[in-house]
């Protein structure tokens, strides 16, 4: 096997609040093989973004990294000076967000967002010191350089009609479906090795959503890009995904490849998850919902966190944290209740 | 039907004449799109609607055109004597331009206690006062700006030590500041009176941006210029200050009259430009001890005065409303 793109290792994100302590990721590992779709997938609030925002190093203030190692590419991220994490933001590791409402900037068209992105990152010939960006503006002269014509081919790929003048435009003047096309442009202008996609389609109505996965997939081909899709919609991940990883109160609890996963759940929480979701080859089955809710992050005081929902939940399960066990093919879950150790509990 | 589908078999009736995302030409619609509008398009759509703010700003580019111009239309030389306090509408008769013959001309506004023409000194005032206003304002914007935006940016310690001295400079009454401040500079001259009067006013500005700053930092799209690698200063000028760049506006030109009456009353005190220069508050100080002679020498200047801060306020206003920024906002 080739070197991982990314290898998250026991990362633990923390945030010190009044009432203490929230990890809102706790030991997670993971890795990421360069040109593969690896999904995340997790109720709110089990640290899915926070995941995101530490691989990339924009975890909000006073949020902070307090063990564990992130690498990309071979190394170690949190040993890089803040410059050099700049020059990677954007360029060779990009993020797709959420709400393609809010995630573009209104005062700026959509082309100047990508062709910025461009200069940042590529040697264009183009200065980016805020004179020249002053100057290019004046001037007009944004229009003539790579940068822009970047941005269009750019769009063009990501399928927006008439990319020319479309470029022009305020985000304001693109629907739901075609802003989210623009983050997507934006993210992979500078071909980077990883795009980490946060709930990329959780905004956007079914139709474009279908239609947007298919675009990352096809993009993910041409430009050979590994891709960290966070979802919290089973129907995403079975959808697009190589591998998926199942998080949940700042855990992974389970991983496998995507169909082994959906064929063989192991872990209990996976199972409740995949019970929640309506089936279309059995539309009558009634759906079990998990009791209870996701728990406060704020010190968890027993060691598996899922052991108050669970419906196999023992005395031990409160008290020993669970290890990864093999559970199958490539298919590794985090339960005592699980693998050839788990029966004789 | 049509040609197309006459000789379409029974069961293929339903692959009609137009296929998906066909349409007949007549049912044929445009995108449409809502327009984008810039800044100036704004202000220029509330000029027309608005008639007391285009009247405000016909008002305000009066006054800035015959500051500007104040040599070619004023009726005399700023210097230029005649009869001491004449009325309103007096005239004098002499050899005033020096061709050797005797003209009569009229003082539209009567003349001062040295026997200057009211209106020529109030015209040549205006360039003073005026630029004293604005370069007053545009100093306040520029480090008012300057210090909202690192404080509401960076939050913590930094914004605690900058608003704390923001409030410090906020406690204080804009005339009382001033006074201080140009004690402590020393010497007279309109670049004590901008930094004077600016220093106080910068609180305004600071306010009013850390505000917006704080509010938009809080967007997506700043995480997202954050995610594609741009630097905090590059944020701070690319992604955040266009977007809170109207209620700046609208404060500056809010600023401008209030500056205008600062510099006018810092000249009336005797602590703004050199006492010989014709400034609006040097002359309403000038007529004081003869309100009860000639009330106009100091009428006149405190009505250009009044009329020049209306038409700045009611501009304003204007921009404010076109803006769409709700009155608390800005003050």
């Amino acid at each position: 096997m080739s070197t991982p793109v990314l290898s998250v290792d026991d990362l633990r994100t923390q945030f010190p609040t009044d009432r203490g302590v929230v990890r809102a990721v706790d030991g997670v590992s993971l890795s990421i093989e360069p040109g593969e779709i690896v999904g995340l997938v997790g109720e709110s609030g089990s640290g899915k973004s926070v995941l995101a925002e530490s691989v990339l190093g924009i975890v909000e203030e006073p949020g902070e990294i307090a063990g564990g190692d992130i690498r990309f590419d071979g190394r170690s991220l949190l040993e890089m000076t803040d410059e050099e994490r700049q020059s990677i933001r954007g360029g060779r590791m990009s993020m797709i967000f959420q709400d393609p409402m809010n995630s573009l900037n209104p005062t700026l068209t959509v082309g100047e967002q990508i062709a910025e992105t461009v200069r940042l990152h590529q040697d264009t010939g183009e200065s980016v010191t805020l004179s020249a960006e002053l100057k290019r503006k004046i001037v007009g002269a944004a229009k003539n350089g790579e940068a822009w014509r970047r941005a269009i081919e750019m769009l063009e790929s990501v399928q927006i009609p008439e990319p020319e003048a479309r470029a022009d435009d305020f985000p304001h003047q693109f629907s739901g479906g075609m802003r989210q096309r623009a983050m997507i442009a934006m993210a992979l202008a500078c071909e980077p090795d990883l795009v980490i996609a946060d709930e990329p389609t959780t905004a956007l109505d079914v139709t474009i959503q279908a239609q947007i996965l298919e675009e990352l997939e096809d993009l993910k081909d041409e430009f050979d890009t590994a891709i960290l899709l966070i979802t919290h919609d089973l129907a995403v991940v079975a959808e697009t995904c190589d591998r998926v990883n199942v998080m949940y109160a700042g855990e992974i609890v389970e991983r496998a490849e995507t169909r082994e996963l959906f064929s063989n759940p192991e872990h209990p929480y996976t199972q409740g998850l995949i019970a929640s979701t309506p089936q279309l080859e059995n539309p009558d089955a009634t759906l079990e919902p998990i009791e209870g809710n996701v728990p406060d992050l704020i010190d968890i005081e027993y060691a598996c966190h899922f052991a108050p929902r669970c419906p196999e939940a023992e005395r031990e399960c409160f008290e020993r944290a669970p290890e990864f066990r093999s559970v199958g093919d490539d298919h590794e879950a985090a339960c005592l209740r699980r693998g050839p150790a788990g029966d004789r509990l | 039907m049509s040609d197309k589908n006459a000789g379409t078999p029974e069961f293929a009736r339903h692959a009609g004449e137009f296929g998906p995302g066909e349409v007949p030409d007549e049912y044929r619609t445009e995108e449409t799109v809502e327009e984008y509008t810039t800044t100036r398009e704004r202000i220029v759509r509330v000029l027309k609607r608005d008639k007391l703010a285009l009247l405000g700003a016909l008002v305000v580019l009066g006054f800035v055109l015959t500051a500007a111009f104040a040599p070619y239309v004023a009726p005399h030389g700023p210097e230029q004597q005649f009869g001491f306090m004449q009325e309103p509408m007096s005239e004098s008769t002499g050899d005033f331009d020096g061709d050797g013959q005797q003209e009569t001309v009229t003082h539209y506004l009567g003349t001062d206690s040295f026997g200057y023409d009211i209106l020529t000194r109030i015209m040549y005032g205006a360039q003073i006062s005026l630029l004293v206003a604005f370069a007053t304002v545009a100093f306040a914007f520029t480090v008012g700006t300057a210090l909202g935006t690192l404080a509401g940016f960076y939050g913590g310690k930094i914004d605690s030590v900058i608003m704390r001295g923001i409030d410090f400079i906020w406690a204080f009454p804009t005339i009382i500041l001033g006074v201080g401040v140009i004690a402590v500079m020393g010497g007279l001259g309109w670049l004590n009176v901008v930094i004077a009067i600016g220093i106080a006013f910068v609180d305004d500005f600071a306010r009013i941006v850390r505000g917006e700053v704080l509010s938009i930092r809080q967007e997506e799209y700043i995480t997202a210029a954050q995610a594609v690698g741009m630097s905090d200063v590059r944020v701070m000028f690319k992604e955040i200050l266009p977007n809170a760049v109207s209620p700046i506006i609208v404060q500056a030109t809010l600023m401008i009259p209030l500056a205008i009456l600062g510099e006018a009353a810092l000249s009336f005190l005797g602590l703004g430009v050199k006492p010989t220069t014709p400034t609006w508050g040097l002359l309403i100080s000038d007529g004081r001890q003869f309100i009860s002679q000639a009330w106009w020498i100091s009428v006149m200047p405190g009505l250009a005065i009044m009329t020049v801060v209306l038409a700045f306020n009611t501009l304003g206003d204007g921009l404010r409303d076109a803006f769409d920024i709700s009155e608390s906002e800005v003050n």
